[in-house]
């Protein structure tokens, strides 16, 4: 297969650099605030729905912090991915002696 | 803004005498009950949840910047497609975050009203006993019978919180049901590319959309090797376990895709060994459920018991799909009467395994093991899965053992218990376990879980070890003393009535005696793990796995 496109290694890293700070702002500025579920069994009450609505906010609010998180490891994986191609294409480009593709 | 309890002058204790004079129920516990919910610290908690929406809002806006940016710098729509799918589920993961923030929002907001409502209702009700008769409320200890102004007050109160409290529980079902969404979800099912190369980027080394995973050691690596070296043991209990665990896995891997040897501890000539099963990958599972078997069972057989726990996984998916759960098939205790399935052991072992049968000794043994291999697999699964153990028969008895020996989960279902152990005399002996985190499924049918079961056996076991001081599975968990959560639910077997008529002069002696015998052996086909795990049983054990509570019938007991 092959591949005919433009390629501009200083603009993909700039890319890079906006993915950074977007990974960075997903994982809440990397804040090492570590949370913890103020509700214990009997904060609700002692029906089922009391103690099933505990245990699951328990879950889920931790759940939403860690999503976050990890899409932002996501996200400045993929930075880290641009930056290896663009070297890549400047390695290529140095090879071959040509001008922009 | 927090509302006081409720107010203490002599009206309200007059209302809880004349309650309980009555035999009606007590208005005023209730209504400390309501007014005891901590809905503001419910919102507090979940405006830690809207601060993750924000920075998947801010990290969403700075990806769609980029996106552009990138397509200025690089022509290939791959890359651009891929942030953008990135976005995309960060954007979904937020609309269900905030979907449950405003959900708690509300449900505070009502909470609140509900107790405002209650903490009036009180107040009325006290203020109301106190103008009554002459001479201001009536004293303690010498109500008149039947006085219809102060009835009328106690009905009164009792129908308006009534109402909160219905009201109440609305709210909080509402909010389950919100929270039943993770909000992790739409982030996991962008496919991962890490390592991959994009395409059209150049075949040189280092060239690569995303970083390579780090990758992680699979957990079963060296039980699986030494299941290995075990297939070709020249000791015949040994290779014969081994044998029985190797197609227990490959029924794991077709039922779950993921299969995983927790453990396996070698069986010999004096022992069955030990072995456990993840059904799907504890790794990344949202709830994680053990399953104990019963007497009679073996690791060498335990095929039967991975077969249950991929229907209890199956059925959890099905009530929940969006959350992934693992259930492992435990076969780590010393199973009584587990030669019957098992490797053969020599014969003063298996006299010793069958005597085993008779009170709760390994049960108790086990409940060790099982907390600590617990404590095992929690440390192998995310910080915020679920956990449950789950036991049939004596595995009942198992997990009742390990929980009164500090096992931590988040619930035990007991199935077909014989007894709860005597490591325990109510549900509230569990450590680590609230006694409304404890379910059980008794099925009216099932000899096993009546008394005449522990006296038959505690007859037996008298002979053979001397008389005890309890009976020999510990206190009936589907007992209303327990104080367990009994599950409302009925046997998915057909009731069979056994009359013989075997005639003779004993007749009238012989025909009850030879019906009952043969009714006892009929209802065993009640005492099954399957039974137990099928119907409306199995849907409220997997709602237990799940933590849905809301969905799990329940009964006063026996």
């Amino acid at each position: 297969m092959t591949w005919d496109f433009t390629v501009d290694t200083a603009l993909i890293r700039q890319a890079a650099g906006m993915l950074d700070d977007a990974g960075h702002t997903y994982r809440g500025h990397d804040s090492c605030e570590v949370f913890r579920c103020p509700l214990d069994d009997a904060s609700l009450g002692p029906s089922a729905a009391g103690r099933e609505v505990v245990d699951a906010a328990g879950r889920r609010v931790i759940q939403a912090v860690e999503g976050a998180q990890a899409l932002g490891l996501r996200v400045a994986a993929t930075a880290d991915g641009l930056r290896d191609c663009a070297q890549a294409f400047d390695a290529t480009e140095s090879l071959t002696g040509r001008g922009p593709r | 803004m927090s509302i006081a309890p409720a107010p203490s002058t002599a009206g309200l204790p007059a209302l809880r005498e004349a309650a309980l004079r009555e035999g009606l129920p007590d208005p005023v516990r209730l209504a400390d009950e309501l007014l005891a919910i901590d809905a503001e610290r419910l919102r507090e908690w979940f405006t830690v949840a809207g601060r993750a929406a924000g920075w998947l809002r801010q990290g969403s806006d700075r990806l769609s910047d980029a996106v552009p940016a990138l397509g200025a710098g690089w022509s290939n729509p791959a890359p651009r497609t891929e942030i953008a799918a990135l976005r995309d589920a960060g954007m979904s993961s937020r609309a269900v975050i905030i979907e449950q923030v405003q959900a708690a929002d509300l449900a505070c907001g009502a909470l609140q009203q509900v107790k405002w409502h209650v903490d009036a209702e009180l107040t009325a009700a006290d203020a109301a006993v106190a103008r009554l008769g002459p001479g201001g409320p009536p004293v303690l200890g010498s109500l008149p019978d039947g006085r219809p102004e102060l009835m009328g007050i106690l009905h009164g109160l009792i129908g308006r919180i009534d109402e909160l409290s219905a009201r109440a529980t609305a709210e909080l079902q509402s909010l389950a049901l919100a929270l039943r969404a993770d909000p992790r979800d739409p982030i996991e099912a962008v496919p991962d590319r890490r390592g991959a190369v994009p395409p059209g980027a150049p075949s040189v080394p280092g060239a690569r959309l995303t970083a390579p995973s780090a990758g992680s050691a699979s957990i079963d690596t060296e039980n699986l090797q030494r299941l290995e070296r075990d297939l070709d043991s020249t000791d015949d209990a040994t290779r014969e376990m081994a044998v029985g665990v190797e197609s227990a896995l490959a029924r794991a891997r077709a039922a779950g895709g993921v299969a995983q040897l927790l453990l396996y501890e070698s069986a010999d000539s004096g022992s069955q060994g030990r072995a456990a099963i993840s059904v799907g990958d504890i790794g990344t599972a949202d709830n994680v459920a053990t399953l104990v078997p019963g007497v009679t069972n073996a690791p060498a057989a335990m095929s039967d018991g991975v077969r249950d726990a991929a229907n209890l996984r199956a059925e959890a998916e099905r009530q929940s799909p969006g959350e992934s759960t693992a259930v492992i098939s435990w076969y780590g205790y010393d199973i009584p009467l587990s030669f019957v399935s098992g490797v053969p052991n020599d014969i003063p072992a298996e006299i010793d395994n069958a005597l085993d049968a008779l009170d709760d000794d390994n049960a108790i043994a086990g409940g060790a093991l099982l907390a600590r291999d617990l404590d095992r697999f929690g440390q192998w699964a995310p910080a915020t899965a679920r956990f449950t153990a789950l036991g049939f028969s004596m595995g009942a008895t198992t997990v009742s053992a390990a929980e009164a020996q500090g096992a931590m989960v988040d619930d035990v279902v007991l199935m077909g218990s014989p007894g709860a152990s005597a490591e325990v005399s109510t549900a509230h002996d569990y450590p680590h376990l609230p006694a409304d985190h404890a379910y059980l499924v008794a099925f009216d049918q099932d000899p096993v879980t009546r008394a005449r079961t522990d006296i038959t056996v505690g007859l037996l076991d008298a002979l053979v070890s001397g008389p005890r001081l309890a009976g020999p599975f510990g206190p009936d968990p589907a007992g209303a003393d327990f104080d367990a959560q009994v599950i409302d639910v009925t046997t998915n077997v057909a009731q069979v009535d056994v009359s013989l008529t075997i005639g003779g002069p004993m007749g009238w002696l012989t025909d009850p005696m030879a019906s009952a015998a043969v009714q006892q052996v009929e209802d065993l086909r009640h005492h099954s793990t399957s039974n137990y795990l099928s119907g409306a049983s199995g849907e409220a054990a997997a709602a237990v796995v799940l933590g849905h509570y809301t969905d799990v019938p329940i009964k006063p007991g026996r």
